[in-house]
């Protein structure tokens, strides 16, 4: 059951004696339901659902306090305020951080926002930012994450779709090759796939999307060249 | 269900102690399940809650949390210790009591 394991792991618990203990309950909560005569696929939403429901901000801030009570009581309520903000804001664990290829002779052909489509000829949003490269270079991941899905469609070819932390997705479209799978872990800078021209692409370049909470955003903004 | 949440966050502890007492050892999702089955599904110990209350009452010293490996996973289980034993049971018993003290308040008015 590693996808529970991942699930819990990417909604962000901090602390990994708890993340086991809930690892061991949302397990048995499943094979519970199992037992209860649920198909794999009811159980498995079910438990989803679950895990989202979990207010992980306060379980975080609770263990937070509980950690560092004994400090929290000598020093003042100001240093604890102080790490308390810390804490909360710092919450954002890993954005993209680094661009998806090697930037040193590849061009941005295309940015993000409204544009005509080269091959549609109808003015569309675009959702991600166009990186023109040979075939065959390496695309990596721009922040370590879980591979939430893998695989091929007709729009976007060979794509790669890589969950973050509870805000961060990125998405890698028209892959000639990909080297990872649902629910791999990847590390920063890690290869996934290769630059190609897969789906409706005219020719090789990868399409890099970004997105923050489900929200597209300019991918630009976390391209540090 | 959810309307009990609020009148839970004062004894979740003593609730959790008392199914302690009673079963001796256990793990968080037994104590969830217990508490649902107990009720008939009408308290349900959020696991949100139930896991840092565990951790808080054993950092208090209250009970204390021995590991097993189970299906290739880790499982952890509670226990009162057993120089709290008589605490908790005062703790139980002051809780039983208030809960009649408040029936009793409430009756008239229903
Ligand atoms: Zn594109």
């Amino acid at each position: 059951m590693k996808w529970i394991y991942n699930i819990l792991r990417i909604s962000g618990l901090k602390n990994q004696e708890l993340l086991e203990e809930y690892f061991d309950h949302y397990t048995s909560e499943y094979e519970y339901l199992l037992e209860q005569g649920d198909s794999e696929e009811l159980a498995h939403s079910k438990v989803v659902d679950a895990i989202s429901k979990l207010d992980v901000k306060t379980i975080n801030f609770e263990y937070f306090k509980l950690k560092h009570k004994n400090k929290l009581i000598m020093s003042s309520t100001f240093t604890f305020l102080f790490a308390a903000v810390i804490f909360v804001f710092g919450n954002f664990d890993e954005p993209p951080s680094i661009a998806p290829v090697e930037m040193s002779g590849h061009s941005i052909t295309s940015g993000y926002g409204e544009r005509m489509h080269p091959t549609e000829k109808v003015k569309k949003l675009h959702r991600g930012i166009d990186i023109r490269g040979k075939l065959g270079t390496t695309v990596m991941a721009t922040s370590s994450g879980i591979v939430k899905d893998a695989g091929y469609d007709k729009l976007n070819g060979y794509f790669v779709e890589i969950q973050h932390d509870a805000i961060y997705t990125t998405r890698y479209h028209h892959l000639s090759k990909i080297d990872v799978q649902k629910d791999d872990q990847v590390k920063k800078g890690e290869k996934i796939g290769e630059i190609g021209s897969s789906g409706l692409s005219t020719a090789p370049h990868l399409h890099y999307e970004v997105l923050e909470k489900g929200k597209n955003v300019d991918p630009a903004l976390f391209l540090k060249v | 269900m959810n309307k009990n949440k609020e009148f839970l966050s004062g004894t979740l502890n003593t609730i959790i102690l008392a199914l302690l007492k009673e079963h001796g050892k256990m793990y968080g999702y037994e104590i969830c399940s217990s508490a649902k089955e107990k009720t008939n599904n009408a308290i349900i110990l959020t696991e949100g809650a139930i896991y840092p209350a565990l951790h808080k009452l054993e950092k208090k010293g209250i009970i204390e949390s021995s590991k097993q490996l189970i299906n290739g996973r880790t499982r952890k289980y509670y226990e009162i210790r057993k120089a709290h034993l008589d605490t908790v049971d005062e703790k139980v018993q002051t809780l039983y009591d208030f809960t009649t003290l408040i029936q009793a308040l409430l009756k008239p008015s229903l």
